[in-house]
């Protein structure tokens, strides 16, 4: 599948007045992924596309509420027409310093999503994204699994997302986790 | 408590309340299938703001028109809420 590459990059448009959208791109700026979401949309709905063309669905992600202060989204491989788990947003801790749960299709946790520091969150904070956030995903044994890095760049949201070798967590997750993040997070600031 | 959940294949089962609103896998195909919302508290809250909204508007008409005009505006007001919600 496409998202099983161990590095690939997101790349959002800043500029776009309604809606967003964005492309995934393989080490070889090759596109494996793109999305466009709509403006306006009570419920969040993130549909990932093989290309722009959006003839081949991979991956959607459905909220589940409209508006929940620990939102959970379910993550579901539209090519098997199956849901392979979940991302819930912690909300209290993400106040403070962004923190997701990746839930298996039973909803039970099995990796988690933690901004780099508490401090750097912080001087995020005050200082309004002049420090590029950097995330980690480390499994419920704290094993790293992936780490997602937001590029320095004020015009093109950037983040690169680098799987480390070997790791039992599921690719598609570790995709749909880094999607929310480009998506939702920094929708947010 | 949970939610019962009906699946095209025919299966209906029961899914965790937690699940509401949200996407779980059919245990009989396997398939992904849509779980229907409990009470979402804000969805409630845009539904009664946007009823006291076309009551409002009814209102405004029937003070400059009388009857016939408060009609017509809620009819109207009602169907743009339906166009709405169904983009939604």
């Amino acid at each position: 599948m496409e998202f099983e590459t161990d590095t690939y990059t997101i790349r959002r448009k800043v500029l776009k007045i309604f809606g967003a959208s964005f492309h995934v791109f393989d080490p070889s700026r090759r596109v494996i992924g793109f999305s466009s979401q709509k403006a306006f949309k009570l419920k969040e709905d993130i549909r990932v596309y093989a290309d722009e063309s959006k003839s081949k669905e991979i991956l959607s992600i459905r909220a589940r509420h409209v508006i929940d202060f620990s939102a959970a989204y379910d993550i579901v491989d539209a090519s098997e027409q199956r849901k392979i788990g979940a991302a819930r947003r912690k909300g209290w801790s993400s106040l403070v310093r962004d923190s997701w749960e990746i839930l298996d299709a039973s909803d039970r946790p099995v990796a988690k999503i933690t901004e780099d520091s508490a401090l750097k969150a912080l001087l995020r904070r005050f200082l309004s994204n002049l420090i590029p956030q950097t995330f980690h995903i480390e499994g419920t044994d704290g094993s790293r699994q992936a780490t997602l890095r937001v590029h320095f760049n004020p015009f093109v949201y950037k983040m690169t997302v680098q799987r480390e070798p070997g790791t039992t967590l599921d690719p598609r997750l570790v995709f749909g986790g880094a999607v929310l993040l480009a998506a939702i997070e920094q929708r947010q600031r | 408590m949970s939610v019962e959940v009906s699946c095209g294949c025919g299966a209906v089962f029961d899914a965790n309340d937690r699940l509401a609103g949200g996407v779980t896998n059919c245990p009989s195909c396997g398939r992904a299938v849509d779980v229907p919302g409990l009470r979402d508290p804000a969805w409630r809250a845009i539904q009664a703001l946007a009823l006291v909204a076309v009551a409002g508007v009814g209102a405004v008409a029937y003070a400059r028109g009388g009857v016939g005009a408060a009609a017509i505006a809620i009819l109207i007001a009602g169907a743009a809420l339906w166009l709405i919600s169904r983009a939604l």
